[in-house]
């Protein structure tokens, strides 16, 4: 390293270490020997080079910091050879073993551990193709090509940009026109102790006109173990017209780990998006949703529980973009902060020139528990049109009074009282999922939560 | 004579630092229902909120016996546990707690209270269901949350529903009859004189005269500005509606 370098605040000498890794792996990570894809990961690695990790300065990383990337530097990790129990894996299986399940474990797809029909293309559902990025980069690059681009030159999607770079695996799944899934889909992405160790993770979900499918992300650590590792997610979702996709997430993640996300989602006429994400663990938990809605009639809902005790950071952020008419939007964010956790949500909705009739909602309520507990909410409105519905509306408090009150006088004691609002502030977002069997995931995850279990 | 089931002593109480019961006096006898009548104002919810022990509602001076043993010195719950169940004038809606969860946990926990097994869900729904039917309730509500979108009327079921499961042995009834049509009116006080029992009391706090027709009480109080200003029999209710408070009240 030059003097020049040496001089260079910490978190840019971080930069330079990410930017390393990229330079020590370029020949040998997945799809090397398309040089399509190595020129998409140079572009990346070099706007990552000029963006640095994100900094709070930046709107979008208002309350988040992310000191914890630089004082130490997470490592992507050797071939998945984790040792795992399929014991383990039954431990976050949904009811009835109803779903498709993939498996990852420190940011590695796990034939082994995973549903043995995705070995065969012919014992899936017709219509439907999964895969892992790995062997889908390896065996029909044309499947992904056209949708592994971006994200654009943002200083606040750096870290998208630098999982580009990096991305090593991930889950492909593709949805033919007309494909209705009757079960749902479950990714799996587990980390084991190591310490240290970072998966950028890259999903893409492409769903052709008039399909519908259940996809549940479930972030976690192995059963037992206490991980500090960083996940780096980016999920690219593509609706086509008239299709349904339900996307719902599970951020369990160690108390060490970091875990920061994006989803990037574009919805075409009367596509709709119907989506629901919960975050429990993590020491840094980040969740990113952006939507972008291009097709007249199309329409999102994005709704979301997080909760925080100890030092946990739970931040979410939202940014909407109706660029049709009659396109809608319905938004809920909850949170329950506990301890001196903190919580940060930021709710970004653009209408821009000629998105008549749009209908956008946006709300963010949270429930302090505790005296040291924060929460933080900035929407951001920005109305380009005319003839538009938009709402939003940011609650901070204790337990209302009114309904206390009521519980208690009914002979419910104080302590239980509290549990049940609590468990009904969140649940009431949980309730709305109709599939039965992920409802029932969520409301276990709830209740252990809430009963201060490990998940 | 055996003691009455509650008495209230020259009861004084505040809201926002307003007195608004001022020597408050009445006596309760187990198996007798009385009525509480009185001009907008005058406090009757506030009497049915201090006897429940809300927040906010603080007692200055004055004493009320429940069953022998200090009232006030309970806490809500245990007032509840007690045998004191107020039927509210707006039941609070809670979304994401269903009315099943919500009852069971209250039932249990009076039962217990009283040294009474405690309930499994098949058996609390086994008699939830047939209470129900009693109150011509349709049992979708038992699993929706509790009261929310819910009508008036199904509130106010919900209310006595609530008070048959609990077998409280003093009910406050808060205006239950504000908000009611003539069909849901007669429903609920089919289901309060189901509930009239030899070893249970009621207070039934009423604007208007209608309710009593069908609930018949065995005492009428006038309440004005924080006090009984007048005791009768349920004749008096009859003479109210002809000549109003105004008479009585200033």
């Amino acid at each position: 390293m030059s003097g020049a370098v040496a001089l260079q605040t910490k978190p840019a000498g971080a930069a330079e270490a990410y930017l390393g890794q990229y330079a020590g792996l370029r020949r040998s990570l997945p799809g090397a020997d398309l040089p399509w894809l190595t020129s998409l990961r140079d572009g990346a690695a070099a706007r990552f080079q000029a963006q640095g990790l994100p900094t709070s300065a930046l709107e979008a990383w208002k309350f988040t910091h992310l000191d914890r990337l630089s004082k130490q530097i997470y490592a992507p990790g050797s071939a998945g050879n984790a040792a795992v129990t399929t014991e383990q894996i039954a431990h976050f299986r949904f009811a009835g073993m109803c779903e498709i399940l993939l498996v990852f474990v420190d940011g590695q797809f796990r034939a082994d551990l995973s549903d043995p029909q995705l070995g065969d293309a012919g014992a899936l559902p017709a219509g439907l193709t999964v895969l892992s990025l790995a062997r889908a980069l390896a065996k029909s690059p044309d499947l992904v090509r056209d949708h592994l681009a971006g994200p654009e030159a943002d200083p606040a999607q750096a870290l998208a940009a630098l999982n580009l770079a990096l991305a090593a695996d991930g889950a492909v799944i593709k949805l033919a026109a007309g494909t209705k899934l009757g079960q749902p889909l479950h990714l799996l992405f587990l980390t084991s102790a190591a310490s240290g160790q970072a998966s950028h993770l890259r999903n893409l979900i492409i769903a052709e006109d008039g399909s519908d499918a259940t996809i549940v992300e479930t972030y976690a650590a192995l059963p037992g173990a206490v991980s500090n590792a960083w996940t780096n997610v980016v999920t690219q979702v593509a609706v086509a017209e008239n299709a349904v996709i339900r996307h719902f997430k599970v951020q369990s993640e160690s108390l060490e780990a970091t875990h920061t996300s994006a989803s990037g989602v574009s919805l075409a006429t009367h596509a709709r998006y119907d989506s629901f994400a919960l975050a429990t663990g993590a020491a840094l938990g980040r969740h990113e949703v952006r939507a972008k809605l291009t097709g007249d009639h199309s329409a999102a809902v994005l709704n979301g529980v997080y909760l925080g005790r100890g030092r946990q950071h739970q931040a979410q952020r939202t940014d909407v973009e109706h660029l049709a008419q009659d396109t809608s939007l319905a938004e809920i964010y909850k949170g329950v902060l506990d301890g001196r956790a903190h919580g940060a949500f930021l709710g970004r909705i653009h209408v821009g020139h000629g998105a008549r009739g749009t209908d956008a909602q946006q709300s963010n309520r949270n429930l302090l528990l505790s005296d040291h507990a924060v929460a933080d909410s900035k929407p951001e409105l920005e109305i380009y049109a005319d003839d538009v519905k938009c709402a939003h509306g940011a609650t901070v408090g204790d337990l209302e009074r009114e309904p206390l009150f009521y519980l208690k006088a009914r002979g419910i004691g104080e302590a239980e009282a509290r549990a049940l609002l609590i468990e009904a502030f969140a649940a009431e977002l949980i309730d709305r999922i109709e599939d039965e069997t992920v409802r029932g995931h969520f409301r276990n995850q709830l209740t252990h939560w809430l009963a201060g279990e490990p998940l | 004579m055996s003691a009455p089931l509650l008495e209230i002593k020259d009861l004084h109480a505040k809201v926002d630092g307003k007195e608004i019961l001022r020597g408050l006096n009445l006596t309760l006898e187990a198996g007798q229902v009385h009525a509480i009548m009185g001009p907008n104002g005058s406090g009757k919810s506030t009497l049915s909120y201090v006897l429940a022990g809300r927040d906010g509602y603080e007692v200055t001076s004055g004493s009320v016996t429940f069953k022998g043993q200090d009232l006030l010195a309970l806490a809500t719950e245990e007032r509840a546990r007690a045998g004191v169940f107020l039927a509210l004038q707006y039941p609070v809606e809670i979304p994401g707690v269903p009315n099943a969860t919500f009852l069971k946990a209250a039932v249990n926990a009076v039962r217990a209270a009283r040294g009474e097994s405690q309930y499994d869900a098949i058996e609390f729904l086994k008699r939830a269901k047939a209470k129900f039917a009693e109150l011509k309730m349709d049992p979708v509500f038992l699993s929706r949350a509790l009261n929310v979108g819910f009508s008036g009327g199904e509130k106010k079921r919900n209310e006595i529903f609530q008070m048959a499961m609990l077998e409280p042995s003093l009910a406050i009834l808060d205006e239950t009859d504000s908000g009611l049509d003539i069909d849901a009116l007669r429903i609920v006080s089919e289901g309060v004189n189901a509930l009239r029992a030899p070893d249970r009391a009621m207070l039934v706090i009423t604007h208007y005269q209608r309710l009593l027709d069908d609930i018949v009480p065995d005492k009428v109080h006038v309440l004005s500005k924080g006090r009984i200003v007048k005791t009768g029999g349920k004749e008096l209710a009859l003479e109210l509606e002809r000549t109003g408070y105004a008479g009585i009240a200033a």
